[in-house]
């Protein structure tokens, strides 16, 4: 037998199949960090966002309590027209002087249109 | 067998790149699977060492060697040394696997080719094996393998002589 028929003869044999190269960090590892990432953002974000509002919250709170004794001050010596127009603008301002006004004043009981007279009407 | 005109490739000295070495991987790992059994490893054992082989050059990406192949048949003889030798005395030959199929699915011949590479020379295998399943000519196994043109076709004379004699009664078809 000659060369070329050993030859042909090997050629008849294919090696078996093998698996895939696995290669580490391919493209499924990708999505799955992709996602991760997102997730880890939105949750960051999210709660910044909601420490921010909080924050905002009690810094409101707090020049609430700042403005409303000096606005009360202020609208202490306003008169009807005055306090109807904060009653109509500004509610809460205007409660927080009823219940400042409240602690230094009393209702009058003579006067003609007195509250107690009103009520007594009533 | 016929003479072969002598070319010489200009060296390459760029990088090789992930798609190179994918595309190695799916035109030779098979035969180089079937290599690293001849070397005496099992099939899931030397399908993990080519994996190996083309995991390094993946990551390591070496200057593009003149011939790729050859470097990783010779990447691929040293892992199996290597495996073979830190698993000295848990590994037995393996026996009743194939690393080849044969056209006519007969398994007797297939076990018979697969003895009979074993018992070649380590060089003369490696010349069959780079001729027969990875296609290259004398002149480039020579190349590189850095070795004559004289030595490389005695080798591979010698080795088809061998096997010859091994095969000789799956002949009679």
């Amino acid at each position: 037998m000659h060369d070329e028929e050993v030859e042909r003869y090997l050629a008849e044999f294919k090696p078996r199949r093998v698996r895939a190269l696995e290669v580490p960090g391919n493209k499924r590892v990708w999505p799955l960090r992709l996602v991760a990432a997102a997730v880890i953002f939105l949750v960051g974000g999210s709660s910044l966002w909601y420490l921010r509002q909080e924050t905002q919250g009690v810094k409101d709170a707090l020049s609430r309590r700042h403005v409303l004794p000096t606005t009360a001050k202020r609208a202490s010596n306003l008169n009807a027209i005055a306090l109807t127009k904060l009653a109509l603008e500004d509610n809460e301002h205007f409660e927080a002087l009823l219940a400042d006004r409240s602690q230094t004043a009393l209702p009058s009981f003579q006067g003609e249109n007195s509250t107690l007279r009103v009520l007594a009407k009533e | 067998m016929k003479a072969e005109r002598p070319k010489k490739e200009p060296l390459q000295t760029s990088k090789v790149t992930p798609d190179e070495v994918k595309s190695l991987y799916e035109r030779h790992g098979a035969a180089l699977v079937a290599y690293a059994c001849s070397c005496g490893l099992d099939f899931a054992s030397a399908e993990d060492v080519v994996q190996q082989v083309f995991l390094k050059m993946l990551r390591a990406q070496p200057s593009k060697p003149e011939v790729p192949l050859a470097y990783l048949y010779r990447a691929t003889r040293n892992a199996c040394m290597n495996f073979r030798r830190d698993r000295m005395r848990e590994t037995e030959l393996p026996e009743g696997q194939s690393w080849f199929l044969h056209n006519s699915g007969n398994q007797e011949q297939v076990f018979a080719l697969q003895k009979a590479l074993r018992d070649l020379p380590e060089e003369q295998r490696e010349t069959v094996f780079l001729r027969i399943w990875s296609g290259m000519t004398l002149l480039e196994i020579a190349d590189a393998t850095e070795t004559s043109l004289n030595t490389v076709a005695s080798r591979y004379r010698y080795a088809l002589e061998k096997l010859r004699h091994c095969l000789g009664p799956n002949f009679q078809r």
